[in-house]
C-alpha cells in the first residue's frame, strides 16, 4: 500500500515537471534558437578581429588584444564605468524610495488619480519615442545657431535630443533669468533624472500593491494602527518582493539605457571606430562589473525579502 | 474572486494632509509634463512661431496648420501610408500578445512546478536582461540572416516574443500572487493545467500582465531600428515618418504634429490598461 502510494506521487510529480516543460518550451525554443548564438557570436567576437569583405565577415584569432585595448588603451572605457557606478550608486535609491512614494501616494482614492497616474507614466513613453522628437529639435536648435541646418537641409539625429538635457532651454524659453535657471538646473539635474526613471518603478509598485489583500489594512486598522505604522509593518513587508524587483530593474536600466556613457562609446568603437571586436571585448568587461554588482546588491535585498506563506 | 468595494480613504486623514498631497503631486507631474506640453505646442505653432528668436515655450497663435502639412506630406509618400500603419499595428498587436502569452506561461512553470533546469533557466533570462541592442547588433544581425528573416516583419515580431524583462516580472508577480493551495485546490477539482493557466493564474494576476501590455505596447509602437527591414513597404509607422519627415527645417511643424499623433496611442493605451489595473482588487480567494 505504501509503496503504491509513493510510486503514484513521484509520477505526479514528474507529471507535473512535464508539464512546466510544456508551458516554458516556446522561450526555451527561443533561446536556443535565437539568444544562444548571439551571445556566443559576440563572446568570439571579443577574442578575434572581424573584417568585412564582400562575401561576409572573416574572423582573425587575437587573443586577450581586444580586452587590453579596453583596459589600457582606450582613454574612457574604465574612466566613464566608473564615473557611471558612482553616478547610479546616488541615484538608484533615490529612484526607489520615490518611486514607492508616488505608488503609494496613486494608491490612494483620490479625484484625478488616473490623470495622475498617466502623467507620471509620461516619461517612459517621450523616452522611447526620442528619434521623431530629436530631429526636430536639432532642426530648430541647429538653425537657431545659425548653422548648417539650413544650409544643407540636413539634420542628424542623436539619441535624447529632446529630453531631460533640454529641460534647461525649455526653461530658458519660459522667460526665467538665465541665472537662476543656471541654478535650479544644478538643483534639479539630478532630481528630474530620478523622476524621469522613475516611470517604471511607479507602474510596478502599483501593480505590486494590488496584490496585497485589503483584508490586511482592515484588521490592522481595527487593531488601532495607523497609516504610518501599518505602510512599515504591512505595505513594505509584503511588497518587499517587488522592491527587490525593481532594485534589479532600476540597476540594469541604468547600466543598460541606451544614452549612457559606456553604451554610447560601446557603439562608437562598433560603428565609428569599426573595432567591433574591441566594443565587444568592452561590452563583455561592462557585463562582468554589473554582474559582479547585481550579485552583491541581490544578496543584500535577499536578507530583507519577506515571502508571504501562503498556502 | 469577490470584487471588494473599498473605502481606502481612511477617517482619520486630514484636509491638509490631502492638499499637501495634492500640490505635491501637481508640481512634480508639472515637471514631468513639460516635455509633452512643449511637444504640444510646437505642433500648433504657426511656422513664423517655429523660428521666433528667443523662441517660445508656449503657442501664442495655435493653428491646425501642421496637422494639415503632415497629412499632405504623408499623402505623396511612394508606399500608401495605411501600409506603414498596417505593419505597425501587426508587429505590435501580434507581439504584444505573443510576449504576454509565452512570458506568462513560462513565468507560470519557473514558478510552480518543479523540475530540472528550472534555476538555471531563470538565472539565464536575469542574465540576458542586462545585454544592450547596441552590444549585440551584429550577431543579432547575423542570426536574423542565417534564419532568413531579414526583410520579413517576424524579424521584428519573435525577439518581441522572448524579451526577457517581461518574463522576470511576470516571475516576480506570479510568486506574490498566486498561492500555491488555489492551485492545489483545481488540480483537486479536476481542472486540467491550461484551464488553470487561463482561468485561474491569468485572471488573478491581471494587474501585472496588463502592465506587461503597457510595456511591450510602448515599445513596439515606437519601435524606430530596422537593422532587419529594407523593404520600403515592410517598415514600421516611427521609422517612415522619422525617414519621411527628416526632409530638414521645413518640415520642423509637420514632424512635432507627428510627434504628437505618435505619442497619443500609447498615452490611451496606459490609461485604457491602468484603469482596468483599478478595477481587479481581489483577495486571493484562499481562506487561511
Amino acid at each position: 500500500m505504501i509503496r503504491k502510494a509513493e510510486k503514484k506521487k513521484t509520477s505526479l510529480i514528474r507529471k507535473n515537471g512535464r508539464y512546466g516543460w510544456f508551458f516554458i518550451s516556446p522561450f526555451v525554443i527561443g533561446l536556443v534558437l535565437l539568444y544562444f548564438p548571439i551571445i556566443f557570436n559576440s563572446f568570439r567576437f571579443s577574442f578575434n578581429q572581424l573584417s568585412v569583405g564582400q562575401d561576409g565577415y572573416a574572423l582573425k584569432f587575437v587573443g586577450l588584444e581586444s580586452y587590453r585595448y579596453a583596459l589600457f588603451k582606450d582613454p574612457d572605457f574604465v574612466r566613464n564605468t566608473l564615473s557611471l557606478i558612482g553616478t547610479l550608486l546616488v541615484q538608484s535609491p533615490a529612484i526607489l524610495i520615490f518611486s514607492l512614494f508616488i505608488a503609494v501616494v496613486l494608491n490612494q482614492q483620490m479625484p484625478g488619480r488616473g490623470i495622475f497616474r498617466a502623467i507620471f507614466f509620461l516619461p517612459v513613453i517621450m523616452a522611447t519615442g526620442v528619434v521623431l522628437k530629436a530631429d526636430m529639435m536639432n532642426a530648430m536648435l541647429e538653425s537657431l545657431n545659425g548653422s548648417a541646418g539650413i544650409d544643407t537641409g540636413v539634420s542628424t539625429v542623436t539619441a535624447g535630443g529632446f529630453d531631460i538635457s533640454n529641460i534647461q532651454s525649455m526653461l530658458e524659453r519660459m522667460m526665467i533669468p538665465t541665472g537662476m535657471v543656471e541654478y535650479l538646473v544644478a538643483l534639479v539635474n539630478n532630481i528630474y533624472s530620478v523622476v524621469n526613471y522613475a516611470g517604471v518603478p511607479i507602474i510596478l509598485f502599483l501593480s505590486g500593491l494590488q496584490g496585497i489583500s485589503p483584508a490586511v489594512y482592515e484588521s490592522a486598522r481595527v487593531e488601532g494602527a495607523n497609516a504610518w505604522e501599518s505602510f512599515w509593518k504591512i505595505t513594505v513587508p509584503l511588497l518587499s518582493p517587488i522592491i527587490f524587483v525593481n532594485a534589479i530593474y532600476v540597476i540594469i536600466d541604468g547600466f543598460t539605457r541606451s544614452n549612457n556613457p559606456i553604451m554610447l562609446l560601446i557603439d562608437d568603437v562598433a560603428f565609428a571606430k569599426n573595432n567591433y571586436s574591441g566594443s565587444s571585448a568592452m561590452a563583455w568587461l561592462y557585463f562582468g562589473v554589473v554582474l559582479i554588482i547585481l550579485g552583491l546588491v541581490s544578496l543584500l535585498c535577499y536578507r530583507f525579502t519577506f515571502y508571504q506563506e501562503r498556502d | 474572486m469577490a470584487k471588494i468595494k473599498l473605502h481606502t480613504h481612511r477617517l482619520n486623514r486630514s484636509l491638509g494632509g490631502d492638499i499637501c498631497i495634492g500640490v505635491f503631486l501637481f508640481t512634480v507631474g508639472l515637471f514631468m509634463a513639460l516635455p509633452m506640453i512643449y511637444a504640444i505646442c510646437t505642433s500648433l505653432k504657426p511656422a513664423d512661431e517655429l523660428w521666433v528668436y528667443p523662441p517660445r515655450f508656449f503657442v501664442h497663435n495655435p493653428t491646425f496648420k501642421n496637422f494639415k502639412e503632415l497629412f499632405r506630406i504623408l499623402d505623396d509618400s511612394t508606399v500608401p501610408f495605411s501600409r506603414y500603419i498596417f505593419n505597425t499595428l501587426f508587429v505590435t498587436i501580434v507581439g504584444t500578445g505573443g510576449h504576454v502569452v509565452l512570458a506568462s506561461m513560462c513565468a507560470y512553470a519557473l514558478c510552480k512546478f518543479d523540475f530540472r533546469g528550472k534555476n538555471f533557466l531563470f538565472n539565464i533570462v536575469v542574465l540576458s536582461l542586462m545585454f544592450n541592442a547596441t552590444v549585440t547588433a551584429i550577431p543579432n544581425f547575423i542570426i536574423m540572416a542565417r534564419l532568413h528573416w531579414v526583410d520579413t516583419l517576424a524579424a521584428l515580431v519573435v525577439p518581441a516574443f522572448g524579451s526577457s524583462l517581461g518574463l522576470y516580472l511576470m516571475k516576480q508577480f506570479i510568486e506574490q500572487m498566486i498561492p500555491d493551495g488555489i492551485l492545489e485546490a483545481a488540480r483537486i477539482d479536476g481542472a486540467g493545467e491550461f484551464l488553470i493557466f487561463f482561468r485561474i493564474v491569468m485572471p488573478m494576476v491581471k494587474p501585472a500582465w496588463l502592465t506587461l501590455v503597457i510595456f511591450s505596447f510602448q515599445g513596439l509602437w515606437n519601435l524606430a531600428d530596422t537593422n532587419y527591414i529594407y523593404r520600403e513597404d515592410l517598415k514600421p509607422l516611427n521609422y517612415a515618418l522619422h525617414q519621411i519627415l527628416s526632409g530638414g527645417v521645413t518640415r520642423v511643424g509637420a514632424s512635432a504634429a507627428a510627434t504628437v499623433l505618435m505619442m497619443i496611442v500609447p498615452i490611451l493605451i496606459f490609461v485604457l490598461t491602468q484603469s482596468q489595473v483599478v478595477e481587479t482588487l481581489a483577495t486571493s480567494g484562499m481562506k487561511d
